[in-house]
């Protein structure tokens, strides 16, 4: 098996075609990391938020407790 | 086997089971397709030897098969889960619908995209009013549909029951795009591979598509996985395994 480009520059114009090869690939590779970022940042917010709405349940609780104590 | 089967079957249907036992899954099937992906890439750009009419345009065949092939597939697998869903109400299937639409629509996205970027070179227009372009445009406001539905209708049980509708009705489209290379006269080639015939190509024009297109396949299935997981935490939320998968992940993170 041999490459189909002799040097890198070959390999980079692709004829006569780079534009539109690379512009394909990136487009692919773009949208799918765009996708993952988007995807991910969400799924993180939503952690985030609902880790706090725990944290102050629990702290509520202990709140209510340590006032039944006292009475 | 059969009783095996039911029991994993049983299990997975509730999702703090699935939650953790589909882990190695996606680690595994996420390895896989993403070194066929990029065996596929290197070998299809840099060994393939060019097309004698396409010149090297022809090497975008390398995403834009596998992305086309995966939206109508992942439009299927919509089509059937609605199905499944309308009647048994089984709500893993339902979470794996929302998992799949959005990835869904960015391959139909990055299929008509690409499709285009190869028409001018090829053509000498990015999209003509043609058959197979004018049915994946369909899929993919198809798909947009399905993400909207989801996210406005409320509450969420009737926005399941109309999505699943949706994507049943819809699958008419797929053997529309399917066939619409050989039913009407389009600018478009026909299918590379086909399960009857010897493919039209070469081998080492093949082979590296075979690659891409099984990568995508593999990291679709992951990506899907992946989003399962992050809704189950979600439509759970206040549950105790919530919580505590919460508590643990903080943990994790102070320590």
């Amino acid at each position: 098996m041999n490459w189909a480009f002799d040097s890198w520059s070959e390999f980079f114009a692709m004829g006569k075609h780079g534009l539109y090869v690379w512009s394909s690939y990136g487009v692919f590779f773009g949208l799918l990391i765009l996708l993952v970022l988007v995807s991910y940042g969400q799924f993180k917010s939503w952690q985030k938020t609902e880790l706090k709405r725990l944290q102050r349940l629990k702290l509520q609780k202990e709140h209510e407790q340590s006032v039944k104590k006292q009475q | 086997m059969w009783n095996r089967f039911k029991t994993w079957f049983y299990q997975m249907s509730s999702p703090p089971h699935f939650f953790e036992k589909i882990k190695g899954w996606i680690k595994w099937s996420g390895f896989i397709g993403l070194t066929l992906l990029v065996v596929g890439i290197v070998w299809g750009l840099g060994i393939a030897p060019a097309d004698y009419q396409q010149g090297n345009s022809f090497r975008i065949i390398y995403i834009h098969v596998p992305a086309a092939g995966a939206a109508m597939s992942a439009y299927i697998m919509l089509a059937i889960w609605g199905l499944i869903y309308l009647v048994w109400k089984i709500k893993m299937v339902d979470i794996f619908t929302q998992a799949l639409i959005p990835f869904g629509a960015v391959l139909c996205a990055i299929a008509l995209l690409t499709g285009g970027l190869w028409g001018i070179p090829t053509w000498g227009i990015a999209f003509v009013a043609d058959a197979r372009i004018l049915s994946t445009a369909l899929l993919l406001f198809l798909f947009i549909g399905l993400f909207l539905i989801r996210s406005q209708v409320q509450p969420l049980e009737r926005a399941q029951k109309i999505s699943s509708i949706v994507a049943i009705v819809g699958v008419v489209n797929i053997p529309v795009i399917k066939y619409s290379v050989e039913w009407v006269a389009t600018l478009h080639q026909g299918a590379t591979f086909t399960l009857t015939e010897k493919p039209k190509m070469p081998p080492e024009m093949y082979l590296p598509l075979l690659c891409t297109v099984l990568g995508v396949y593999f990291l679709m299935f992951a990506w899907t996985m992946i989003q399962a997981r992050w809704i189950c935490l979600q439509r759970d939320s206040g549950k105790r395994w919530v919580n505590q998968w919460l508590e643990a992940q903080s943990k994790e993170k102070s320590s």
